[in-house]
């Protein structure tokens, strides 16, 4: 999976409770970074902050969704408390849903697995690797 | 005298001297102004009249009778005749000069004097003044006898030019000088004035009629139809011409152009100059007399100007000035053998002068003392106010249809009635004018009557005030409404009654207002005292002889007060814009140092959690203890900052919902599954209640409402140390209720008021012991606010409390 933050310590976070999963987890510091590693190797899923230089949030999953290799991958944007109506946006900007920051350790996979509930196989493949 | 021809002729020529008396009527009524050209004319025939009566009463006598020591005739009073033919056409011809002597004078004086007067003084002077004269010069020609003493020593004057044109001219002269210019002639510190001839065609017309009728007066003279009479008529026709030549020659001199009045007074004068000599002179000399009469004419015009001596129609220059020359011509060019006076030419014209002194002293001097007790006792000259009227009007009321129109028009000027019309008589040139007069009347009518309606109606008040005094003159029904003052209690009030000024800074200020043509602003005064503000416009208009100002008022109260309140509003405006700024600058330092917190923030809470959940290997207890509580400082430190930037968006109006369809039992259970492990952290009972007839989905904000419940779930559950916590969701109506209840420590009354403030827990020390930022509940309250609901609480201490958030089912926009 790709997780893509331009701070370095939520980056971390993320990406160190991911691989405490048994994820294989890219990472990239802005939108353009992700887009590139996303076409080269697509992942199973990529959780998305919003706000980050050179190329943000809205602007990668945009991209993403215009490319067929790409546009069915499922996109959780990770969006600040105080950004009204980005969820709302989020989801008709194609993300499949969205969690707030900050992430807490605790309840990550569970919040992931609620949101991802819905598609089902992929689900029972982080349970799976989470036990 | 004898045979019956020359009787024919002398008749005739009586007719033809009569005829004059016409000519005179002519020509001084078409010399003077249509006011008196009625009394010219009436004192003509009249005088004409008097005289012939007066003169067969007395003149004749003194002239004619028995010659008493050639001074004066004393028998043939009231003559009778007594079938005496030859004395009958004698005296015929005789009345006619008398007559004529007498008219000389009416014209002169024209135009002043009354008409009473001037028959007394018609009298004196056909009675008296004339056949004493003419008995010195003529007494005895009837009879081919020399018996006057002028005539005894070789005085010559063949039909009159001393007898009776010099008479006439000095009785004139003496009357100017008694009676004085007629107004306007000779004003003061100016050039003397002309007063207009009102129809000099007449007036020519007249002077062909005395041209005719002089054939008579000089060619009857001879009282025979005789050699004598036709070089007297053929000359008479020179003269006239030669006078009107000269007077023709000297126009061109003095004026450039052919004078009208000049004209015909020179061939008058050329014809009186003919007068004297017309029996013994060549044409050339008949020439030359009728030329030099203009001159003689001429000079005398000018002294009598120079002396401000108003003669009407110039009779002396005419009369008197040729007169003079005429008689003196007799001496100079007359033919010594037809004159038959027996004196050599130098002696001949010594006698004339005598003729002419004797005539001046004896005629100007008895005619001064006349007059002048005439003057005493009737009055000579009419008032300032007549004269001005015209003689027409204040002599004989003699109404033309021109005075009639002019006194309708002057009725009109001063009642300044406009419905007023003047009278037409159809058909002639006056009722034309006046036709057309009442057309433009009516124009006028019709233009005021609609300024009229324009101010009657016009919302502003419009006031008129003369200049004398500033007294108010008229007034509109505005302005009467405006200042509270009925038309009456108003009008004859000083203009400055209106204003909150005094009188004397009034007037300056009218004559600024009304130099400077724009309205200004003033106190206006009604007539209660109330004061208002006013903006009035001051103009100026003349009015006959009086000078009037017009101010137009406008109550700008209300404007004022709108511009009053404008002001307040714009001062408001700017207030909310510079709030607004503010504002939206808070909120954007909050959402920035927010963020800026939160980042940090995110870090502490993400590796505390990491830590703990052994995700970077074991940690020992006590390190555990230390990361527990970083973790927690962190979570609240977050917690706060989240609760404060809502507080500030609900605040500034920057919230807004974001509503959506919900699925509402999803919603719930993921807000008991949330608060489960503080729950059983604690060992409490999480309970929940959904209303089963609660609808399936609602549509609001899922995010607002989580944050809600969560806050008073996680306060129940904070605040019950056991027993336990129930969630109950209600459906009422068109309402829903969130319930949450708990078993815990309970709210005292005196704090029920103050947990919805913000930083307030009910207890001070609670937010140590309990942890919590003290927003919670102000978040809550808020939103529910926001969402168009409510929070009520019911709570009693150590026994548990109860929240209830009421809200609608269906979102307010």
């Amino acid at each position: 999976m790709l997780v893509v933050d331009d701070d370095p310590k939520s980056l971390d976070i993320a990406a160190s409770l991911l691989q405490h999963y048994g994820a294989v987890v890219d990472k990239a510091t802005n939108g353009k970074e992700g887009l590139a590693l996303a076409l080269e190797t697509p992942p199973d899923f990529i959780i998305t902050d919003i706000s980050m230089p050179i190329m943000d949030g809205w602007e990668l999953i945009r991209n993403l969704k215009e490319k067929r290799s790409t546009q069915g991958i499922p996109i959780i944007a990770l969006t600040a408390h105080a950004m009204q109506g980005h969820r709302t946006r989020a989801i008709a900007a194609g993300c499949h849903n969205y969690l707030t920051k900050p992430l807490t350790p605790y309840t990550f996979m569970k919040d992931l697995l609620i949101l991802l509930v819905d598609i089902p196989e992929f689900a029972i493949r982080l349970q799976e690797s989470q036990t | 005298m004898s045979p019956s021809v020359d009787i024919l002729w002398v008749l005739f020529c009586s007719a033809l001297v009569f005829l004059m008396q016409a000519g005179f009527l002519m020509l001084e009524s078409g010399f003077t102004r249509n006011k008196n050209n009625i009394n010219v004319a009436i004192k003509n025939i009249s005088d004409f009249g008097v005289s012939t009566l007066v003169f067969w009463a007395f003149g004749y006598a003194l002239m004619f009778g028995h010659s008493f020591g050639s001074w004066v005739g004393l028998d043939d009073f009231f003559v009778a005749f007594h079938d005496n033919t030859e004395q009958i056409v004698f005296f015929t011809f005789q009345v006619m000069f008398c007559g004529t002597a007498v008219t000389i004078v009416s014209g002169a004086i024209a135009e002043r004097v009354r008409f009473g007067a001037y028959m007394v003084v018609s009298i004196v002077v056909a009675g008296f003044i004339y056949p004493i004269f003419g008995h010195w010069a003529w007494n005895g020609i009837d009879v081919g006898t020399a018996s006057g003493w002028l005539n005894q020593i070789g005085f010559v004057d063949f039909a009159g030019s001393t007898v009776v044109h010099s008479v006439g001219g000095w009785v004139a002269l003496a009357i100017l000088l008694v009676i004085g210019p007629r107004s306007g002639r000779f004003p003061k510190n100016k050039a003397p004035q002309t007063i207009p001839a009102s129809n000099l065609m007449i007036a020519t017309t007249g002077v062909m009629l005395l041209w005719f009728g002089w054939f008579g007066f000089n060619g009857g003279s001879s009282l025979a139809l005789n050699d004598i009479a036709i070089r007297a008529l053929i000359n008479t026709v020179i003269a006239g011409s030669a006078g009107l030549g000269g007077a023709l020659i000297l126009s061109y001199i003095v004026y450039q152009r052919a004078d009208v009045s000049m004209l015909l007074n020179g061939t008058l004068a050329g014809l009186v100059g003919i007068t004297a000599n017309a029996h013994s002179v060549s044409l050339g000399s008949a020439v030359i007399i009728g030329a030099v009469a203009v001159v003689f004419m001429f000079i005398c015009d000018i002294f009598l100007n120079m002396w401000h001596i108003d003669d009407a129609v110039g009779a002396v220059p005419v009369h008197l000035g040729a007169g003079v020359w005429g008689t003196l011509a007799v001496g100079l060019f007359g033919d010594l053998s037809l004159l038959g006076t027996g004196l050599d030419r130098l002696s001949q014209i010594g006698v004339q002068v005598v003729g002419i002194i004797t005539c001046g002293v004896w005629t100007f001097f008895t005619v001064i003392i006349v007059v002048t007790i005439v003057n005493i006792i009737f009055k000579l000259r009419v008032t300032e106010d007549d004269e001005a009227v015209g003689l027409n009007i204040s002599e004989h009321n003699a109404r033309t249809d021109l005075i009639d129109v002019l006194e309708a028009m002057d009725k009109q000027a001063r009642v300044g009635d406009l419905s007023l019309r003047v009278p037409v008589e159809p058909f002639t040139e006056v009722g034309r004018i006046a036709s057309r007069h009442n057309r433009v009347i009516a124009s006028l009518e019709q233009a005021i009557a609609h300024t009229d309606s324009i101010v009657r109606t016009s919302l502003d008040g419009i006031v008129t005030f003369s200049s004398v005094n500033l007294v108010i003159t008229a007034v509109n029904p505005a302005a009467q409404d405006m200042f509270h003052y009925t038309e009456s209690k108003i009008i004859g009030q000083p203009i400055a009654l209106l204003f909150d000024t005094r009188l004397q800074d009034f007037v300056t200020l009218v004559y600024d207002l009304v130099t400077i043509e724009n309205a200004v602003e003033l106190i206006g005064v009604r007539s209660n005292g109330e004061t208002f503000p006013v903006e009035v416009a001051i103009t100026r208009f003349q009015q006959a002889d009086a000078m009037y100002y017009t101010a137009s008022f406008r109550d700008i109260s209300e404007r004022k007060q709108a511009e009053k309140e404008h002001q307040k509003l714009r001062e408001l405006e700017l207030k909310a814009e510079a709030a607004l700024e503010n504002s939206r600058i808070k909120s954007e330092f909050l959402s920035t140092m927010s963020h800026e917190l939160r980042t940090p923030l995110n870090a502490l809470i993400g590796y505390t959690g990491m830590l703990l959940m052994g995700v970077r290997g074991k940690i020992d207890d006590d390190a555990r203890d230390v990361i527990t509580s970083l973790e927690e400082s962190g979570k609240h430190l977050l917690a706060l900052v989240n609760d404060i930037l809502d507080i500030e968006k609900i605040e500034s109006g920057h919230f807004r919902l974001d509503n959506h369809p919900i699925v509402v039992e999803r919603m719930v259970r993921g807000w008991i599954d949330h608060t489960r492990i503080l729950a059983d952290q604690k060992g409490l009972n999480l309970q929940m209640e959904l209303d089963p007839r609660f609808p399936k989905t609602i549509i609001s904000d899922q995010e607002r409402l989580t944050q809600i419940v969560l806050n008073l779930l996680s306060n129940a559950i904070k605040f019950t140390p056991e027993g336990t916590v129930n969630l109950c969701i209600r459906h009422l109506g068109q309402q829903w209720q969130i319930e949450v209840t708990d078993t815990g420590i309970g709210i005292a009354d005196y704090d029920k008021d103050i947990i919805f403030e913000k930083f307030r827990q009910a207890d001070g020390s609670s937010s140590r012991q309990y942890g919590g930022t003290g927003l919670g509940l102000s978040i809550v309250m808020q939103l529910a606010n926001v969402m168009g609901g409510d929070i009520s609480l019911d709570s009693q201490l150590d026994q548990g409390s109860k929240f209830t958030v009421t809200l609608p089912l269906v979102q307010p926009v």
